[in-house]
């Protein structure tokens, strides 16, 4: 009992249970995906209409299978003055290791070196979420994902294309790739660990 | 010199320690509670571990003291309860666990 009334603990596992379905996953790996695919390409749009419904995409597929299956939970709202402000000071941070990265790799006045090494800059912003994500639930999994995206980001920039933004256009596809396909596992794991109670089953509501 | 009875005149905290919060499940409730802006039923249940029976019965007696509030509604013509702590339970909870820490010494 001591143990289960850790403030922080109960938190963590309550956001790491709301998230347990995969769900952010599948939605982050699609926008990141046709990210990398429309970048060059006229349904740009598309993208866009993904972004500003991503949310509601998300809660409409958890209000048909997640929420029967193991509850909905309202979490408070985060301060959007201190999120606002640790996004930025963090993609400043970002901003500076790429800066001294290519300072000493190249010259930060050649625009062709950001171009190389934008996959890693994505790699590093992409650490901002999953940090966030780690700290929140206490899951490992997050912390897997940063490793991954800053790792893949790192091989993208050192490998030599050709052509200007294939690196960074192959890596967001590639790192959008893996997160939906670990979503949707993710996804098929959690329906077959939580089957639908049954119709009239006392659990189902109060 | 008269020595002073220390029950009778000291007020020890865990005189004051809120016995309807006190109650392990109730306390897990209120703590999930405390956590998070609201939660169902369902939620609660599968974090608490509780029986379906347990847990409506703690929810009744917290309603009745107004610590916490119960919305029931229908989504998709099922019914639907949600759970959010009040300010007197969030006042409640908060005083509680200030009773425990000065009862426990506050060391764990």
């Amino acid at each position: 009992m001591t143990q289960n009334l850790n403030l922080k603990k109960i938190e963590k596992k309550a956001y790491r249970d709301s998230q347990q379905d995969g769900l952010m996953e599948v939605m982050m790996g699609l926008i990141l995906m046709t990210f990398g695919g429309f970048f060059y390409s006229p349904i740009f749009a598309f993208y866009i209409l993904l972004i500003i419904f991503s949310g509601k995409i998300v809660e409409f597929i958890r209000r048909r299978y997640t929420h029967p299956r193991i509850g909905f939970v309202k979490f408070h709202e985060e301060n959007p003055k201190n999120a606002l402000t640790g996004v930025f000071l963090f993609e400043v941070a970002v901003i500076v290791i790429m800066f001294t990265l290519i300072s000493i790799f190249g010259d930060v006045k050649d625009y062709s070196q950001w171009v190389k090494w934008s996959p890693l800059f994505f790699g590093m912003i992409l650490v901002g979420p999953f940090a966030h994500a780690a700290s929140r639930s206490g899951s490992i999994r997050y912390t897997r994902y940063a490793i991954v995206s800053v790792v893949l980001g790192i091989f993208f920039s050192l490998i030599e294309f050709g052509s200007g933004y294939a690196g960074l256009i192959l890596y967001l596809v590639f790192i959008g790739v893996f997160l939906f396909l670990s979503g949707l596992v993710i996804f098929s794991l959690f329906l077959r660990e939580y089957p639908l109670p049954a119709e009239g089953a006392p659990d189902a509501s109060e | 010199m008269p020595v002073s009875d220390p029950g009778e005149n000291d007020h020890h905290p865990i005189a004051e320690i809120d016995r309807l919060i006190h109650e392990p499940a109730r306390l897990m409730i209120m703590a999930y509670l405390y956590v998070v802006d609201s939660a169902d039923f369902l939620f609660l249940m599968r974090q608490t571990g509780l029986t379906h029976g347990n847990l409506s019965t703690h929810m009744s007696k917290l309603e009745a003291a107004g610590y916490i509030e119960v919305v029931k509604e229908f989504v998709d013509k099922k019914p639907h309860t949600m759970l959010r702590l009040t300010d007197a339970g969030r006042d409640a909870f908060q005083e509680y666990r200030e009773r425990m820490i000065q009862v426990l010494g506050g060391d764990s």
